[in-house]
């Protein structure tokens, strides 16, 4: 693997995570955790946007590092009609502009409620979007590890599964530092959703490794990559994610009792984004094609 | 698009001796480990039980190859800038002051087509030698090949010549990017799929 490639790393799981949170972030407001008029919701609240907002800037500026010549970056848009990578760059630009519009108008309490939740329903609309066609980007004809729907498939879940691991690491960072009571039931959803996520993530990546074994020319390759190369690594994945599983259950099992062991939900969500980078790590790394 | 060009490779004949490799290298003044032409060395085998005699059963064969100029190209599908690009005369080629350096034509191009320019941060490829072929001669490869195993020509005589087998082992099946080349496979290239035989020089391609 290039050092480009691990610069497409942290760049995909980053935005996708920040897109997962945006989602997140819509649930807890769903679910009147926001619209609480106390003034530490809010304080919550912003500063969770602003990490989003953090991440996407983090996640663009490493973009930029897997370019040979930035200077022509501008052009990244001349192919809208027919190339997906052109396409991921404006659904970010999108993405991008609808979630810092919405973190401002938000912040500063400009609009009404309904118009701040049409900007949200904005933001998330085109994060979701932004998933779909970064996936698309990797659906190239002659590569069957990525030519699939487990490639779409992936990248939504690393969107839920990192974004929902930070999002829930963030919220019960703040909540227990701002001392606001009475969150629990929008934490459990969370934990109960990001468990989920997390086994759904793991039957899928394995079906998708059992798929690859049973492929044609360019798939074998790639399992064969995967088998000399990764295993190690995929090892770590699987025990970093099941890791996550005991943890997020036990996280909810306490909660039913009233207790809220944060560092619970700390160590599962570090595991579970550096699971998902580990995946993104051999995702790139098992590349493989029908032809030379 | 007025004509396209391509080349034929007769790789019955072809001596893997690389002056097709080394010709181009000359001609562009590429960087160590840039191959715009490249000969896959395909190879494999053992022995067979026929009555009562053991018999070689090898493959042992070289595909010259450098870019198809595909009339349907990924890499110029693809590239978000559009510095991949189809002249009038077929030829797929790289504006180097648009290109970006993100190697997606790397990744789409089947035939391994695109080289990346680590000095200029830019991709290059096999350009047919377009400045040769203004003044009338063939491509360096094509001129400096000692076994005569490589064509130039416009597709549609090559065709009407040489026929339109445009895939054979390693090379992936010609009906998505369709590209602007004509092989003549060697005998042997018929067994591949029975003794799965493989690309042996993949570090030096």
């Amino acid at each position: 693997m290039r050092g480009t490639e691990l610069a497409l790393v942290f760049f995909t799981v980053i935005i996708q995570a920040a897109v997962g949170m945006t989602f997140f972030f819509g649930i807890a407001g769903s679910s009147a955790v926001w619209k609480n008029s106390l003034a530490a919701n809010k304080i919550v609240s912003d500063k969770i946007l602003y990490l989003i907002c953090a991440l996407f800037t983090l996640g663009l500026i490493i973009s930029f590092l897997h370019l040979g010549n930035v200077k022509n970056a501008f052009y990244a848009f001349n192919n809208l009609k027919t190339s997906w990578l052109s396409r991921e760059i404006l659904f970010a630009s999108m993405y991008g502009a609808f979630l810092f519009l919405f973190t401002f108008i938000y912040a500063k309490n400009l609009l009404s409620i309904p118009l701040q939740n049409i900007m949200l329903i904005l933001s998330a609309a085109a994060g979701i979007v932004l998933v779909f066609v970064m996936a698309r980007v990797y659906m190239i004809e002659f590569v069957p590890a990525w030519n699939s729907m487990f490639t779409p498939l992936n990248f939504y879940l690393t969107s839920f599964i990192a974004g929902g691991a930070v999002f829930i690491a963030a919220f019960s960072f703040l909540l227990n530092k701002y001392g606001m009571q009475g969150e629990q039931n929008i934490l459990k959803i969370m934990s109960a959703a990001l468990f989920l996520l997390i086994l759904a993530g793991l039957i899928i990546w394995l079906l998708q490794i059992l798929f690859l074994s049973n492929g044609g020319r360019g798939a074998v390759d790639s399992y064969n990559l995967f088998i000399q190369h990764n295993i190690l690594l995929a090892s770590v994945r699987i025990i970093l994610l099941i890791a996550a599983l005991i943890l997020l259950a036990s996280f909810y099992m306490g909660l039913k009792k009233g207790i809220v062991s944060v560092n619970y939900i700390y160590i599962a969500s570090a595991a579970a984004v550096i699971a998902e980078l580990a995946g993104r790590y051999i995702f790139y790394f098992i590349f493989a094609k029908i032809g030379v | 698009m007025s004509k396209q060009y391509g080349f034929y490779v007769d790789s019955s004949y072809c001596s893997g001796c690389k002056t097709c490799q080394a010709a181009c290298i000359d001609k562009n003044n590429l960087d160590r480990g840039v191959l715009w032409r490249r000969v896959y060395e395909v190879n494999e085998g053992g022995w067979k039980k026929v009555g009562n005699a053991w018999v070689p059963n090898v493959i042992a064969y070289n595909v010259s190859l450098s870019c198809n100029h595909c009339e349907n190209p990924l890499c110029v599908k693809n590239c978000p800038t559009t510095a991949m690009h189809k002249d009038s005369r077929g030829i797929v080629t790289v504006d180097e002051n648009k290109c970006i350096g993100c190697r997606y034509c790397e990744w789409s191009c089947p035939y391994g087509a695109p080289k990346y320019n680590e000095k200029k941060g830019v991709m290059s490829k096999c350009n047919l030698c377009a400045d040769f072929i203004e003044e009338g001669k063939d491509p360096a490869c094509v001129a400096a090949c000692p076994m005569r195993v490589l064509e130039f020509g416009e597709m549609d005589a090559l065709k009407k010549k040489y026929g339109s087998v445009n895939e054979v082992f390693p090379l992936p099946p010609g009906g998505i990017t369709k590209p602007s080349v004509v092989i003549k496979p060697h005998k042997s290239e018929a067994d591949v799929k029975s003794i799965s035989a493989a690309i042996n020089n993949r570090e030096e391609v």
